[in-house]
């Protein structure tokens, strides 16, 4: 065989699972749908989470903290926990969150608490006693029980009654037991006088009847407070909630998802569905990437000689450990910002904001909403591409102040770091807000390149040259382009051709010195202008023929005005009026809706009504009428014919 | 007596009692008649003199209390009490200690009162003392006073004094502390001093202790006003700042306050919250574009957090190119961990400042925190975020874009400075108003510098009114601006220094409280102040402190119960204006705010004028415009009202009309009273369904009284208020809102009073017709008719009294003892949908038997009551209810 072909062949052969893992087109993961069963939280690591307890941080293992979404009312969707009216829910005191309690029932704590329990967990053989003998003194009269559900849920009705009442308890006669007079109280937060006083639903002071209903407009109830205002000896077999409607706000945490290894994650979309009203509701969702599949990160306490926390000191252990330690050795429990980003929240369908390459993944669906109304979420889905484009891209654009108004020429760097395999990189696409002009000097590491201009739009520009792989590499270019708004980000997305669509964001930062004035501190993609030009909504104005002659010759016919509008992110009504000399407007040349960037505008004498206007001195006015103030600007012209 | 110690003065006087009055010679000078000398003067301490000394066993050698006291030589061993009357061992015009001032002279011979000291450079050096005197003989309140042909003078020392200065400035109905008046003829002045944190002593076991503590926050306060006549102008200063008493005096400034101990201590965590500051709108939200952290050390040298790589923890927030946003409920934190700070020997501990540059655009609102500005539990402690800047408006298209400077600083003290100005009926013209400049003073805090990075922010509210009357024509404007930074609130120190911030009750003192009752007693709960949270503003006409719709302070309210609905007709034909367009009259309203002329954050103008066009007849057109300064919101209205009152023959017709095209976005929340039937009645939350969002608003009233010479006595009432939406359905239907909404109702009433004999027979009639169209589409519409028919029988029983004013025919009224039987049936019928406690129609009678007796007993006026009432109330589905009561009452009053 051919020395040659043999070569090519074993080339070929080494370098096959690397081209095998380039050629890796995008992947996706899927939340919920048909492909993910929301509940099964996506199959990775199941989440920690810390419940709150200043003394004793407990950790539990779910999806829901709280229970707060519902997953069975529409299979395939989530939204907030629904009720549907027919469910006793006073057992969910007893869940994370909820507590039950008799603050003033002073009998022995353990047999009144699991009394407390028995009575919302539908036992029918446990009741909240209150009926005094000869050994104990129990009070009938004032005794509170507060059911505290954590969360607020909406409410409709209470129902209460004693033993041998609902279901049989033969033998007994409790039945006589019941409350005969009471007041009923409910609060959607935490009591408190001035901010959230309670509200009555119901006081009885002749009730006559063993089971109680309390049927209540529905509403929001975090509270639900009974307070006895008999002497005569009762006892509770069950309280019954019964809610209806959406809970309030839910949580849903995916779990850790493993990538396998380092990944570029593009776009996050989800699927959503509106019950109710538009405004009344929202969704939003968050990502968060991290090197390990813990992203807390445990403390224990250190000890002294005598067995005492040394206060202030601990010590890192992991969550295994955490979990045998016991209670005083215990520490807080943080969150890893070390090997974790924060939570990063992400708009349908757009790029996750600066989050390098990581190999977990979590993501969060936050609900909020009404009664009646909320958001629904079919499937959260995302891209990711392996191995990644680069570990990180830092891009810097210089100069970062510049004069508004002027075309400016500015350089743009982008350094590529690889740690480990990485895809490369042959495209770039960077934002602006004006059409950029003359883009030049492309080169990578120093080397000047050909390169391609893919689009040059008022939204910004895109590059495409070859492929970018080597760690420390730099891609420079240079470019015109006028800055009409303080604050000025030139952000921008790296591509790999090979790798579909899927792109990874530019971190802003130091990537190149492109002088001794060029700080690396101070590196980044924003521009800036001078403070005296900040806050100008009009740049400067020119005003040709101020002197307007509209005889037809050609000469001095219009009264012309070019400005620039600056700083404004939407269009916003611009007006253009011409006013005589007493102050009355004779005519409005224009007005409308228009975008930063420059305009002119002319008037050739002529007013609405088709008739030429008078000769003489009038005033023109510009007025920009922005959301923070209205601008104007006011100048002079002549009319003669 | 007198004869006695005349005696014994005169006699041995000068031997004897002189020379044990510390050493003083007894003259005609100090010698007071009644035998009670009183001291002079001495230049030296101790005051024994050597004409004490005397070769003597017995004990004589100190100048002795009792003797001196009571004139008694000190071998007096006379009580002999057969000849003499007892005498009190010590003179009671002799109790209590001798107290002198810090100039060493004698003050007087009494009881400490009130006592406040403030001792530098030593703990627990701010002490107050209220004495058990100062509460028991004098119930909280003690006032001295002086005058001359200047003026008059008064110094008040009270726990519950009402002081107003301005409604801006300083308006108290219980200021606890300390009150120096001066009045002349061309000025008034009023100062004002207290400690808030502390403001009495310590009562401990029931008695009285000082209250001495480290940290304190001191309130002082002036206002001065000159003027004579139709004009006054004044001045007001009003300051609350924080101190402690480790600090060298002086060190500081009182004006701009000081750290407290727990708080100057160096910064571990510095946070920065961005957040939407119209969460509810679509979009719009904070935009950041880029962030610096400025660090300033006690050198002065300044240190840019990029240059040093200090860099914050940034949590939340949607990228948006390289930018973040924060629309609705999300939020953008930067934290600043301090205690990595390292670096060329800057750390947290020797920085003086600490300043974040933000660049922002849109609608944002920035909070700030740090671990030393939390809710000060002692075990962590959580931050607590205090607003440093928000976007005026609501601007979305980034026309705002800037620098924003937040400089770190803990809250020190509060300081209102004021003008204020009032001119009454000056040629037809009158004029009010006031300008309040607020500054409010924070420091930076570090223990090892004495001049700490002092950041002021200020901010000015004003209003002004002005009127114009002269007949038939009436002019009024009203301009406003108050910012929502505006603050007359200052915090206040705990015993360790610590400030909860996010625990109003605890820690806030108002300059200015909410009583929007006028009932004296605030509506918000604050430390160490009486305060209710019931409060019905404008529903106690009869100034009794009872609401007007339970007389009677059971559990129904008085249109509900037998009888007494004849004379009560509910809240919602009550007439008024709403300018605030919340579907409350104004002055049945309760809010949550400090009692300013107009609310926080708002600013505007309201303009009308008026005129009588016939008599009786007056047409008032107005315009109103007004938004939110902060927040996003605003109001513009146009209205126009008609009042037209007409006298009859034996009558009087009264008509009142509102009409406004209302274009209104701005909530306004209240807090309102509400007794359901049957439950006790509370505070209730009521939202601001924004009726007026684009709407026409009509409100009618009229009422038509009538008393024929028969002596029939007729009232008419009726009101009709309607709500046309101008808004797309679409939005209606997202917004929960009817295009049309309102509420008629008529009622009509006859009575007529025929006596029988001595009797009285008093049928009456009562025909109520509701018909409600809530604004919210989920409620139901209603209508309801109730018909009444009272039987009431009165018979005079026992002996008629005869008085100077009585005349043959007339004397029916004067009866001591009288017995009533009243018959009331009653049809209530649902023409449409249901109430809340009314789902079906009924039908009930209720029959009350009274036997009444008024009689003199011991000066008093005793009102017995003997009786029965029984009822019924006949549903369609739900079973009969019965009623009956028997009582046996007893009042006693005075009248």
């Amino acid at each position: 065989m051919n020395p040659g072909r043999i070569t090519r062949l074993l080339l070929s052969l080494i370098c096959w699972p690397v081209v095998l893992i380039h050629a890796q087109p995008i992947k996706s993961i899927t939340l919920g749908g048909s492909t993910t069963a929301w509940s099964s939280g996506g199959n990775g690591v199941t989440p920690l989470v810390v419940k709150s307890s200043v003394f004793n941080p407990a950790l539990d293992t779910t999806n829901t903290p709280g229970g707060t979404i519902e997953f069975e009312f529409q299979p395939g969707w989530i939204s907030t926990r629904h009720f549907d009216q027919t469910e006793n829910i006073a057992s969910r005191v007893l869940e994370e969150g909820g507590k039950i309690r008799a603050p003033n029932a002073v009998e022995e704590k353990r047999l009144v608490i699991a009394q407390l329990k028995g009575i919302v967990n539908g036992d029918h053989r446990i009741a909240f006693e209150r009926r005094p003998t000869s050994l104990l003194p129990i009070n009938p009269f004032g005794i509170w029980i507060i059911l505290d559900f954590g969360n607020p849920i909406g409410v409709s009705s209470i129902r209460f009654y004693p033993r041998n009442t609902v279901s049989t308890y033969p033998g007994t006669t409790y039945h006589n037991d019941f409350l005969r007079s009471f007041e009923l109280w409910i609060n959607p937060n935490l009591t408190n006088r001035q901010r959230s006083p309670d509200a009555l639903a119901r006081r009885d002071t002749d009730n006559e009847t063993p089971i109680v209903t309390v049927d209540i407009e529905p509403q929001y109830t975090r509270l639900i407070k009974l307070k006895s205002l008999s002497q005569i000896p009762w006892e509770i077999d069950e309280i019954e909630v019964y809610a209806t409607g959406y809970m309030k706000q839910g949580i849903y945490l995916s779990d850790i998802l493993d990538l396998g290894d380092r990944a570029t994650v593009g776009q996050v979309r989800w699927r959503e569905n509106v019950v109710g009203r538009t405004i009344r509701s929202e969704v939003s969702v968050q990502v968060r990437m991290g090197n390990d599949n813990t992203p807390l990160v445990f403390y224990q306490n250190v000890m002294d000689s005598l067995g005492t926390p040394v206060w202030g000191e601990k010590k890192v252990v992991e969550g295994s450990q955490y979990i045998r330690l016991n209670r005083r050795e215990k520490g807080p429990i943080e969150e890893d910002l070390t090997n974790w980003s924060p939570w990063k929240s992400v708009l349908n369908n757009e790029l996750v904001s600066a989050l390098e390459p990581r190999r977990y993944i979590q993501l969060r669906v936050d609900f909020t909403g009404d009664l009646f109304d909320t958001r629904k979420v079919n499937w959260v889905q995302f891209d990711y591409l392996q191995p990644p484009l680069a570990d990180t891209l830092r891009a810097e654009v210089y100069p970062s102040l510049v004069p508004a108004e002027e075309r400016a020429t500015f350089h743009y760097a982008v350094l590529s770091r690889a740690v480990g395999l990485v895809r490369g990189f042959d495209r770039l696409e960077i934002d602006s807000n004006a059409p950029v002009e003359n883009i030049r000097n492309l080169t990578i590491d120093g080397d000047p390149v050909t390169f391609e201009i893919d689009f040059a739009k008022q939204e910004g520009f895109g590059l495409r040259f070859p492929l970018v792989k080597k760690d420390s590499s730099l891609v420079a270019f240079t470019f015109d382009i006028p800055i009409f708004r303080f604050g000025t980000t030139f952000s921008g997305r790296a591509y790999n051709s090979n790798a579909g669509t899927l792109p990874q964001r530019l971190q802003a930062g130091n990537a190149f010195s492109f002088g001794p004035d060029d700080r690396p501190q101070l590196s980044g993609l924003s521009v800036a202008i001078p403070r005296s030009q900040v806050g100008k909504l009009v740049g400067e104005i020119f005003v040709e023929n101020k002197l307007l002659t509209p005889n037809g010759d050609d000469i001095n016919d219009a009264f012309k005005l070019f400005f620039n509008l600056l700083q404004l992110t939407r269009p916003t009504p611009v007006i253009l009026e011409i006013y005589d000399l007493s102050g009355r407007r004779v005519h409005r040349v224009f007005k409308e809706d228009r975008n930063i960037g420059p305009a002119w505008y002319s008037w050739n004498g002529q007013l609405a009504n088709g008739d030429r206007a008078r000769p003489g001195l009038y005033l023109w006015m510009l007025k920009v009428q922005a959301d923070a103030f209205e601008e104007r600007h006011y100048g002079t012209i002549g009319l003669a014919y | 007596m007198v004869t006695l110690r005349s005696f014994i003065v005169a006699t041995c006087g000068v031997l004897v009692v002189l020379p044990q009055l510390n050493g003083h010679v007894a003259t005609a000078q100090n010698y007071r008649p009644g035998g009670r000398y009183f001291l002079s003067d001495s230049a030296i301490s101790p005051r024994s003199q050597l004409a004490h000394v005397r070769p003597e066993v017995h004990k004589f050698y100190r100048p002795r209390h009792l003797s001196q006291n009571t004139g008694v030589p000190w071998y007096s061993t006379d009580t002999r009490y057969s000849r003499q009357l007892f005498r009190r061992y010590v003179d009671k015009d002799l109790e209590g200690e001798l107290w002198y001032d810090y100039f060493g002279n004698p003050i007087e011979r009494g009881w400490l009162l009130y006592q406040w000291t403030q001792e530098q450079e030593h703990p627990r050096g701010s002490a107050v003392w209220k004495t058990g005197q100062y509460r028991s003989l004098f119930r909280n309140l003690v006032v001295a006073s002086d005058s001359d042909r200047f003026g008059d003078y008064r110094l008040l020392i009270g726990d519950e004094i009402s002081t107003v200065f301005t409604p801006l400035t300083f308006n108290k109905p219980r200021f606890n502390g300390l009150r120096i008046d001066h009045t002349s003829e061309h000025y008034a002045t009023s100062l004002i001093m207290s400690r808030p944190s502390f403001p009495n002593g310590n009562d401990v076991f029931g008695s009285q202790r000082p209250s001495t503590h480290t940290n304190f926050t001191n309130l002082f306060g002036a206002h001065v006003e000159f003027g004579h006549g139709a004009g006054r102008l004044g001045l007001t200063y009003v300051n609350a700042h924080h101190g402690q008493t480790r600090q060298r005096f002086g060190e500081g400034s009182p004006f701009s306050g000081g750290l407290t101990v727990s708080q100057n201590v160096p910064l571990e965590t510095l946070l920065i919250r961005i957040r939407d500051d119209s969460p509810d709108d679509d979009g719009g939200g904070p935009l950041l574009f880029n962030h610096d952290v400025v660090l300033v050390d006690t050198s002065g040298r300044e240190l840019r957090g990029r240059d040093i790589g200090f860099a914050p923890t940034i949590q939340g927030g949607v990228a948006r190119g390289n930018n973040l946003t924060a629309d609705g409920s999300e939020s953008i934190l930067m934290t600043y961990d301090m205690t990595t700070l390292n670096y060329d020997g800057a750390e947290s501990a020797n920085l003086q400042a600490v300043r974040v540059e933000l660049s922002v655009a849109n609608d944002y609102r920035i909070e700030i925190a740090s671990d030393r500005q939390t809710d000060a539990e002692v075990r962590r402690a959580q931050p607590v975020f205090l607003t440093a800047h928000r976007a005026p408006g609501n601007v979305r298209d980034n026309s705002n874009a800037r620098s924003v400077v937040v400089d770190y600083g803990l809250p020190t003290a509060n300081e209102l400075i004021g003008l204020n100005w009032d001119l009454v009926d000056f040629r037809n013209f009158s004029l009010q108003g006031e300008v309040v400049v607020n500054r409010q003073h924070r420091k930076y805090p570090n223990p090892d510098i004495e001049n700490r990075h002092h950041v002021v922010n200020r901010q000015i509210a004003a209003y002004s009114q002005a009127a114009y009357r002269r007949f038939p024509w009436n002019f009024f404007i009203e301009v406003f601006s108050i910012p929502d930074a505006y603050s007359s609130s200052a915090w206040l120190s705990d015993r360790n220094g610590l400030i909860s911030y996010n625990d109003a009750t605890r820690s806030l003192y108002e300059f200015v409280d909410d009583d929007d009752d006028f009932n004296g007693i605030p509506e918000w709960q604050r430390v160490t102040q009486l305060s209710s949270e019931r409060a019905w503003p404008g529903m106690d006409e009869n100034v009794d402190f009872i609401h007007d719709y339970n007389q009677n302070g059971n559990l129904f309210p008085d249109y509900e119960e037998p009888f007494l609905k004849f004379r009560s007709d509910r809240p919602e034909f009550l007439p008024g204006l709403d300018m605030n367009y919340n579907g409350t009259v104004d002055r049945f309203e309760n809010d949550e705010f400090p009692d300013y002329p107009y609310k926080p954050d708002h600013r505007g103008f309201n303009a009308y004028g008026s005129a009588n066009v016939i008599p009786n007849l007056t047409v008032t057109i107005g315009h109103q415009h007004m938004g939110l300064i902060a927040g996003d919101g605003r109001t513009r209205s146009s209205y126009a009202l008609a009042r037209w009152t007409r006298m009859l023959p034996g009558g009087r017709l009264r008509i009142f009309d509102h009409v406004a095209r209302v274009r209104d976005n701005i909530a306004d929340p209240l807090r309102l009273w509400v007794q359901p039937a049957g439950m006790i009645g509370r505070m209730r939350d009521v939202a601001d369904p924004l009726p007026g969002r684009n709407a026409w608003l009509q409100s009618a009233y009229a009422d038509l009284e009538t008393e024929h010479r028969s002596g029939i006595i007729t009232q008419h009432r009726w009101r009709w208020t309607t709500i046309h939406q101008q808004t797309a359905d679409t939005q209606l239907y997202e917004l929960d809102v009817r295009r049309n909404s309102g509420f008629f109702g008529l009622v009509d009433r006859v009575e007529l009073n025929i006596p029988v004999g001595l009797a009285v027979l008093k049928p009456r009639w009562k025909s109520e017709y509701r018909n409600n169209r809530p604004l919210r589409r989920h409620l139901p519409a209603t209508a309801s008719l109730e018909e009444t028919i009272t039987l009431i029988w009165s018979q005079p029983l026992l002996e008629e009294h005869v008085t100077v004013g009585y005349f043959p025919g007339f004397g029916r009224q004067l009866f001591s003892t009288e017995f009533q039987v009243g018959l009331e049936r009653s049809w209530f019928r649902l023409l449409k949908g249901h109430y809340e406690h009314a789902t079906e129609h009924f039908r009930s009678w209720t029959l009350l038997t009274q036997l009444q007796n008024r009689s003199a007993y011991l000066g008093y006026r005793l009102v017995s009551r003997l009786g029965l009432e029984i009822g019924r109330r006949q549903f369609e589905i739900r079973p009969t209810q019965h009623r009956s009561l028997v009582f046996a009452t007893m009042h006693v009053g005075l009248n």
